[in-house]
């Protein structure tokens, strides 16, 4: 790819993330990755972490500059521990007291504790992705309190609870409005703005054709809610708020995810590096971002940010942030 | 050659010629209005990416660093001279990024497989065999019965009958740190098992079998000495320092790892298993001996289950699975049969256990009153054949 930087002003709008990871090469390094894990008894593991989203980030082009990764194993491991700490330290607390048989408050007590950690982990996972991402040297930051975010998932999350669920679109979007309009790149923030009734449409069509087409609709779920994150993401500079778009149709979407189905079947897993780059591929490749921006004088604005203990937590939750 | 620099403040691309003075690298500003001059010591770079489609980015500098992405034919050499000071882990990665696909993958394959099949047969057997020692007999036994309540819907226990065996356990003399606690399971198929922490179970099948008091009291032996060498335990404590690093290792690499590791798991469980159960028989012989009971006892155990066809390799559910794989018959009276040969020590005199011999007795005729039962007998039968 050539110098673009010279010419993204306004003569073509459009412009494109460019993913060019390759399958073999993270097998490569998810093999040294593996092998290093095993050898250490698993206190590798952040480090290998670091590997993989250093890998993915790299891989990822934006007029000709890749993405980096700033995140180190070192930071990550820090998290890691900290988040085992907690956790574990709540669940032995948790078991040996209602051993002894405490009042049922108590125990009430423990849980709310412990849903309190993952809106930590969701806050604390973005927070460290996005401030250790950085673009030509200028890094993201994200400015959201997490106070703030509390009280919205606290308040949403009743709401979620008391309508069964029914809610809970809505509650996606809330948080997500949050995470991205707090995090910006020099003078550019993100936005977001949907409307929950429609991913609400989207899951139950979702849902409802999956079971009847014995999940062939699946890829056609993920494919709307990919769209519907993507279509509904704008870039603000103060003046002016442009949306992103997402080019990725059904056909795409099913072939890429149907073909990874059955090649990880038929290599019992062994596939995944090429499933999972194929994945990223066809993610990254069908975003636009708006080209009326001035990507080339975005200025660095934010602080060094290290704390990986929330990022670490939702590995632990085994959450996925979905973008 | 294309070389941008980036100052760290501002995302304004410079386009700038590299240059590689000794142990420095020049920068400098490719316009003639340019005033960007920059000398960064190779020891203080650090290579951000590398790629196969020749690319390399530089950083230099604490936060905000400054920036290189340097594109084409002299990346890869930057990328090199640079590297030369990184971690070696570093530069594994780099020649991963540069090695032909084909290689890479036959090579990953090859060190990921002996890799993960050290830890599984070294590593994690070795883990849990020094875990297993931490833990107290109580704690075992605590365990076990949680294991043993949890199968107990299989298993129909006649008690009467368990306390019957518990007397002719008692009768053999056998001794053991562990509270041995006998179920009799009225159930046609030959099978016995021990649970960690002292509970044993024999099946009516496997009673049926055997044809003198002493093959019983062989089977005891046999039981008993997994309880001992506390066997299961060990197993299970396999399994989960296995699943550890499985759990760790799926992190990110959920689908690949955990599917071969589970593979190699099952293997080695197998071939473990089989380790154990000679390795009880032979100390199952050895308790024989110190209660001068018949030592060829457990060579006739042995040549009844493998006569009964199927042997006591009954899985009962694939849960149940690491209490019953046993060796071939075959080959376990021709390890007893050698064990026999070559030491001494079995060539004592034997005797009868008249109050075990009695409870045996009492057990077999109770077979004989039931045999005439019509519907028993037929229900006996179509199992037989099932089995």
């Amino acid at each position: 790819m050539d110098n673009s930087f010279d010419n993204n002003k306004n003569e073509e709008k459009d412009l494109f993330l460019y993913f060019s990871g390759d399958g073999a090469t993270y097998f490569g390094i998810v093999a040294l990755n593996v092998v290093l894990t095993v050898l250490t008894l698993g206190l590798y593991y952040p480090w290998a972490k670091a590997a993989y989203r250093k890998y993915i980030w790299n891989e990822t082009e934006f007029l000709g500059s890749r993405f980096v990764f700033n995140g180190t194993g070192r930071e990550m491991f820090k998290g890691f521990i900290i988040a085992y700490v907690i956790i574990v330290g709540m669940y032995i607390t948790l078991t040996t007291t209602s051993l002894f048989g405490v009042e049922a408050f108590f125990v009430i007590g423990f849980y709310f504790a412990f849903m309190l950690l993952i809106p930590f982990a969701i806050y604390g996972a973005w927070r460290y992705r996005v401030s250790r991402t950085s673009w030509r040297g200028i890094y993201f930051s994200f400015e959201g309190s997490f106070g703030e975010f509390l009280r919205l998932f606290l308040l949403h999350g009743l709401l979620s609870v008391l309508t069964f669920g029914i809610y809970s679109p809505w509650m996606r979007v809330k948080l997500q409005k949050f995470l991205f309009e707090n995090t910006r790149i020099g003078n550019l923030y993100l936005d977001f703005k949907a409307d929950g009734g429609e991913l609400l449409g989207i899951n139950i069509g979702g849902y409802i054709f999956s079971v009847i087409t014995f999940g062939l609709y699946l890829p056609i779920w993920v494919k709307n809610r990919f769209n519907f994150t993507i279509n509904n993401t704008f870039i603000d500079d103060g003046d002016q708020a442009i949306r992103l778009h997402s080019t990725l149709k059904n056909g795409e979407a099913w072939s890429t995810l149907f073909i990874n189905g059955l090649l990880l079947f038929f290599t019992l897993g062994l596939a995944y590096p090429w499933t999972f780059m194929r994945k990223m591929d066809m993610y990254f490749n069908n975003v636009t971002i708006p080209g009326e921006f001035d990507y080339d004088n975005l200025a660095q604005a934010s602080q060094m940010f290290d704390d990986a203990t929330g990022d670490e937590m939702s590995d632990i939750f085994d959450l996925d942030l979905g973008f | 050659m294309d070389a941008i620099y980036f100052d760290g403040h501002s995302s304004k691309p410079h386009s700038v010629i590299l240059k590689d003075q000794f142990e420095v690298l020049e920068i400098k500003g490719l316009d003639a209005s340019s005033d960007i001059e920059r000398y960064w010591p190779y020891s203080d770079i650090t290579v951000e990416s590398f790629s196969r489609s020749q690319k390399t980015l530089l950083s230099f500098g604490d936060f905000p660093p400054e920036r290189v992405e340097i594109t084409g034919e002299h990346a890869d050499m930057f990328a090199k001279i640079v590297l030369q000071h990184a971690s070696n882990i570093k530069q594994y990665e780099y020649k991963i990024t540069k090695m032909n696909p084909n290689r890479l993958v036959a090579t990953s394959l090859v060190v990921l497989v002996s890799v993960i099949s050290f830890y599984v047969f070294f590593v994690a057997p070795y883990i849990a065999e020094q875990a297993v020692k931490l833990i107290p007999i109580s704690v075992e036994t605590k365990i076990g019965e949680a294991m043993y309540n949890n199968m107990s819907y299989i298993v129909d226990v006649d008690s009467v009958k368990s306390k019957k065996l518990e007397a002719f356990y008692e009768a053999c003399g056998f001794e053991s740190e562990y509270d041995i606690r006998i179920d009799y399971a009225s159930d046609v198929m030959v099978n016995a098992f021990a649970v960690p922490g002292g509970q044993i179970v024999v099946y009516e099948g496997l009673i049926r079998e055997t044809e003198s008091w002493d093959e019983l009291a062989a089977l005891m032996g046999h039981e008993l000495a997994h309880v001992n060498q506390r066997h299961s335990f060990k197993q299970i404590a396999r399994g989960v320092s296995s699943y550890l690093i499985i759990s760790v290792l799926t992190g990110d690499v959920a689908g690949a790892s955990s599917v071969i590791l589970d593979y190699a798991k099952q293997i080695h469980e197998l071939a473990n298993s089989r380790a154990h159960e000679r390795e009880a028989d032979l100390v199952g012989m050895e308790y024989l001996k110190a209660q001068n009971i018949r030592p060829l006892a457990m060579r006739d155990l042995m040549q009844r289950l493998m006569s009964s066809q199927d042997s006591v390799t009954v899985q009962i559910e694939s849960n149940l699975e690491y209490l019953s794989t046993h060796p071939l018959s075959k080959n376990r009276i021709a390890y007893i049969d050698k064990m026999i040969e070559n030491d001494n020590s079995f060539n004592y005199d034997y005797f009868d256990k008249a109050a075990a011999k009695s409870i045996w007795l009492e057990l077999k005729a109770d077979f004989e009153s039931e045999y005439k039962d019509p519907e028993k007998t037929e229900e006996h039968k179509v199992e037989s054949e099932y089995e």
